[in-house]
């Protein structure tokens, strides 16, 4: 996570959608089947390995990315939920 | 229909990835000390179909309601998260809690429809941790409305509501009148995940405290409950060889 002070103004704006979709993704992976803990180390490693990103076009591919991790983690929780009601309560 | 909506996401309960349950050493109930609670999955249902219904434009505003302690808060934030207007929060706590049942969740539901007026109450089927699958029904017999119970598809048609729904020989079609009470079953529509940005957006929707006795509503249970029982271990299962193994061992049980 770059801090907001050592960016320039452009870099500043992408500063915070990076945080922000860090920690959309964050909150989203605190029920991560193999652990939130373990999707936390994962996440911030991911965004760490990615911090030194300058090229606009790469930081927008990036971020795209993010967005696809968060809508097939809550796919995952969603299924999850939606095979433990019909195992339960359906008899199909 | 330019009406309200009461969306009722009652209990904060058992959440549905727990782990084991264990039942308390003195078999009054079940242990409730730091298992996760949240929003029960039918009634996350009911939540989003109130905020669909919102979304296209039928009905004016969602309150979220649920009754139980502080914590119920959070579950009524998630609702706001999703999309409701204003949450209620009912508050009840300790052992008027763990008396809580269906029958006074009605009479609370009851007086909160009357009056917030209320049009319409959306809620689960049945709640996961007690199985009910009274509280909707009761509530419509409390106001003395119709009801659409396990709801797989709802439909607004003037001020009618046209209803599916899911029953043992199939699917039943219903056409209701509102003021209706609904109950939304698995089927009637993939709830929305509250995500981070919208619970800060939420953050800004009010919430009310009110007690059950503001609403004239009395939480004593008339039920009470002799004993809970973890159901018996299961029997190991015997294999066998042959056909003709298993009818003799069939006989020999007496089933056959």
């Amino acid at each position: 996570h770059i801090p907001a002070s050592s960016c320039s103004n452009r870099q500043q704006q992408v500063c915070s959608g990076n945080r922000i979709s860090e920690l959309t993704l964050l909150y989203l992976g605190r029920e991560y089947p193999k652990g939130g803990d373990y999707f936390r180390d994962r996440l911030r490693a991911a965004f760490a390995r990615n911090k030194a990103v300058e090229d606009p076009e790469q930081i927008k591919a990036l971020i795209a990315r993010g967005e696809y991790v968060a809508r097939e983690l809550e796919a995952l929780y969603y299924l999850r939920k939606y095979r433990a009601m019909k195992k339960r309560y359906y008899e199909d | 229909l330019s009406c309200k909506v009461l969306s009722s996401v009652v209990t904060p309960c058992y959440c549905f990835v727990s782990p084991q349950i264990r039942v308390k050493p003195d078999n009054t109930g079940v242990v409730t000390d730091g298992v996760k609670h949240s929003m029960n999955p039918f009634c996350e249902i009911a939540v989003e179909e109130a905020v669909k219904l919102k979304e296209k434009k039928l009905i004016k505003e969602v309150v979220a309601v649920s009754c139980g302690p502080q914590q119920s808060q959070e579950t009524i934030r998630t609702a706001l998260a999703m999309g409701a207007d204003r949450g209620i929060h009912v508050d009840v706590s300790g052992k008027d809690y763990e008396n809580l049942g269906p029958l006074q969740v009605s009479k609370i539901l009851a007086a909160l429809a009357k009056q917030e007026d209320a049009q319409l109450i959306l809620l689960g089927k049945q709640a996961i941790d007690d199985d009910c699958n009274q509280t909707g029904q009761m509530t419509a017999a409390l106001l003395d409305w119709p009801q659409g119970t396990f709801a797989s598809e709802v439909s607004l048609e003037g001020d009618k509501i046209n209803l599916v729904r899911e029953i043992d020989g199939g699917l039943e079609h219903i056409k209701i009148n509102t003021p209706a009470v609904i109950t939304a079953d698995l089927r009637l529509n993939t709830p929305r995940y509250a995500t981070l940005p919208n619970i800060m957006k939420a953050k800004k929707k009010k919430i009310v405290t009110v007690k059950p006795a503001d609403l004239g509503v009395d939480v004593t249970s008339r039920l009470e409950v002799l004993k809970v029982e973890e159901p018996p271990q299961r029997q190991a299962g015997m294999k066998v060889e042959t056909v003709e193994d298993l009818v003799v061992k069939l006989k020999e049980a007496g089933r056959v």
